[in-house]
């Protein structure tokens, strides 16, 4: 499959160790690939460089085999983007705005456009200047997706969404994915990471940490479950049998954490049905679990 | 190199400054050429002063929303995600902010051969106050050489606005340096008059440091030509300077 998007060697350094540096990676066309760092890491820097709005100091940015760079305006034919500062030209209204906007694109058929101010339900008649901030999100949204650009770049694109709107973004993203088109995302929130993403990169201090896909963080050869136990003697008695499963207990409340690698699931179920128990339940492997133990712990020293 | 979209967008951003401008030019003109008490005061007070600190309000507010207000508010972010390129954007600017100030001095001219054929104005009071010595009425050729060539003047003003605009990607400072090359040139061209009226060199010099001392008013009264260079090189600073901030916005980098 081609590269949607090549990143290769790219460094830009602000000085005082600011920027990136020595940025490696692909993504694949029809990949929904996500960012994530702390603040300041470089996730704004990475996809302006994709924008062609900077120049990397060496290496190099290709969209569909074009450089970033030089060629940013041919580029933007087939790119939708949502910025990480929303604020919008002096036009008056949300109508100017997306009326002048699909001018400046070329747009003719405004029925995506329309289905999107719907879904996202939004006011376009209300001024620019007092639109709220999620307004202003949402119509960002709509600035970028309304020409179904075989590429997206969204910086944080879910800044300021209520819960049902960003469930509502979520569900857009997906529909163009299942339509093979590329997505690259710089996101904090990982639930929404976990629900579009096939791979996901994690960066710190404008170095890349690691880069995992779906499968790994989907599926992990571990399950945990916290069991409560009936009666104190059951509890000491499970203790001491699962030994070096247990990664948490809880003696008031007579409750063991376990770590229980998958093929050995039915083993423990069997083990478990001798004793009386009194509650059982499963802690789903998340994308912030498996960010918490394995990029937070490696980074942060 | 043209986008007609970009340009309806500034149109709209800029309009009022423009027509509210545009309108007060034409009025104090016609004020000043109309009527009798006023009218030897049409070279000093309009054509010296008003005239060119209008159109220079205009120029310094609109310029810096060109280019370095919307970079530094970050809806440039939104042209740009366009398939426009950077000179495109540059290109529709530069026409929009020439166009209006033109349009600006045409509407003035216009009105000002209106208000003369109707009642001619006497050169020898109007001159005298700038203590230039002729005689006659005013004809509609000086009319027209002497809008044009502050027009050029102007031109030189929004070449250096829009290219403080086209380097700097915060509006204080595009603002910062706008305003400071205004402020000098009208300052220096109010100390330049008062010091010609009062007799002080010292104080004449001033007008030299201002970018209307291109308007020659009293070469094309006089009908000497020196006007015309003053007015070639209003217009190679103004092109210079158009120039080199298209260029510099081009090459940058954006925080967008």
């Amino acid at each position: 499959m081609a590269n949607a998007i090549e990143v290769k060697n790219l460094t830009k350094d602000y000085g005082k160790g600011r920027g990136i540096f020595d940025f490696s990676f692909n993504v694949k066309e029809g990949e929904v690939f996500g960012l994530v760092g702390t603040n300041g890491s470089g996730k704004t820097t990475t996809i302006r460089h994709m924008m062609g709005f900077l120049k990397g100091d060496t290496g190099s940015v290709a969209l569909r085999g074009m450089d970033a760079w030089k060629q940013a305006a041919e580029i933007k034919k087939f790119v939708g983007y949502v910025p990480g500062q929303i604020d919008f030209p002096d036009v008056g209204n949300g109508v100017s705005f997306l009326k002048i906007q699909a001018e400046l694109l070329g747009l003719t058929d405004f029925t995506y456009m329309n289905d999107l101010i719907n879904r996202l339900k939004i006011d376009i008649t209300a001024p620019l200047r007092r639109m709220s901030k999620g307004m202003k999100q949402k119509m960002a949204l709509v600035a970028a997706f309304m020409a179904q650009p075989q590429i997206y770049l969204l910086d944080e694109p879910s800044t300021g969404l209520d819960p049902l709107m960003r469930d509502a973004m979520v569900e857009i993203i997906l529909e163009q994915k299942a339509q093979g088109k590329t997505v690259f995302m710089s996101s904090h929130v990982f639930k929404e990471l976990e629900d579009t993403c096939d791979s996901i990169m994690f960066i710190h201090d404008g170095k890349i940490v690691n880069t995992v896909s779906r499968e790994q963080f989907a599926l992990d050869p571990h399950e945990t479950y916290t069991i409560a136990f009936g009666d104190a003697a059951g509890y000491e008695k499970y203790c001491k049998a699962a030994g070096d499963t247990v990664i948490n207990k809880n003696q008031e409340k007579r409750e063991i954490t376990v770590n229980i690698a998958v093929k050995n699931i039915n083993a423990f179920l069997k083990e478990l049905s001798a004793y009386g128990i009194a509650g059982f339940s499963h802690e789903p492997y998340t994308l912030e679990k498996y960010y918490l133990e394995n990029i937070e712990t490696t980074e942060v020293k | 190199m043209f986008s007609l979209p970009l340009f309806k967008q500034t149109v709209k951003a800029n309009w009022v400054m423009f027509a509210v401008m545009g309108a007060l030019m034409a009025i104090f003109l016609a004020q000043f050429a109309g009527m009798e008490m006023t009218q030897s005061l049409l070279l000093l007070i309009y054509y010296g002063m008003i005239g060119l600190i209008l159109p220079t309000i205009y120029i310094l507010i609109s310029s810096n929303k060109l280019l370095a207000g919307q970079v530094d508010k970050g809806s440039m972010a939104y042209v740009l995600s366009t398939p426009k390129r950077r000179i495109t954007v540059c290109l529709t600017q530069i026409i929009y902010q020439v166009g209006t100030v033109v349009i600006m001095f045409a509407v003035t001219t216009v009105a000002h051969l209106i208000v003369n054929a109707a009642m001619p104005l006497d050169l020898a009071s109007a001159a005298a106050v700038l203590k230039i010595n002729v005689i006659g009425t005013l004809s509609a050729k000086q009319i027209v050489l002497m809008n044009l060539t502050s027009c050029a003047s102007c031109l030189a003003l929004s070449g250096l606005c829009y290219m403080f605009s086209g380097i700097f990607n915060l509006s204080k400072f595009s603002s910062g340096c706008s305003g400071i090359v205004c402020g000098v040139s009208i300052l220096g061209s109010l100390f330049g008059m008062f010091g010609s009226m009062l007799n002080v060199d010292a104080l004449a010099l001033f007008k030299y440091v201002s970018v209307y001392s291109f308007f020659d008013v009293e070469g094309i009264l006089t009908g000497t030509s020196t006007w015309i260079v003053l007015f070639i090189v209003a217009l190679c600073i103004s092109v210079i300077a158009y120039v080199v901030g298209t260029l510099r916005f081009c090459k940058k980098d954006l925080p967008l």
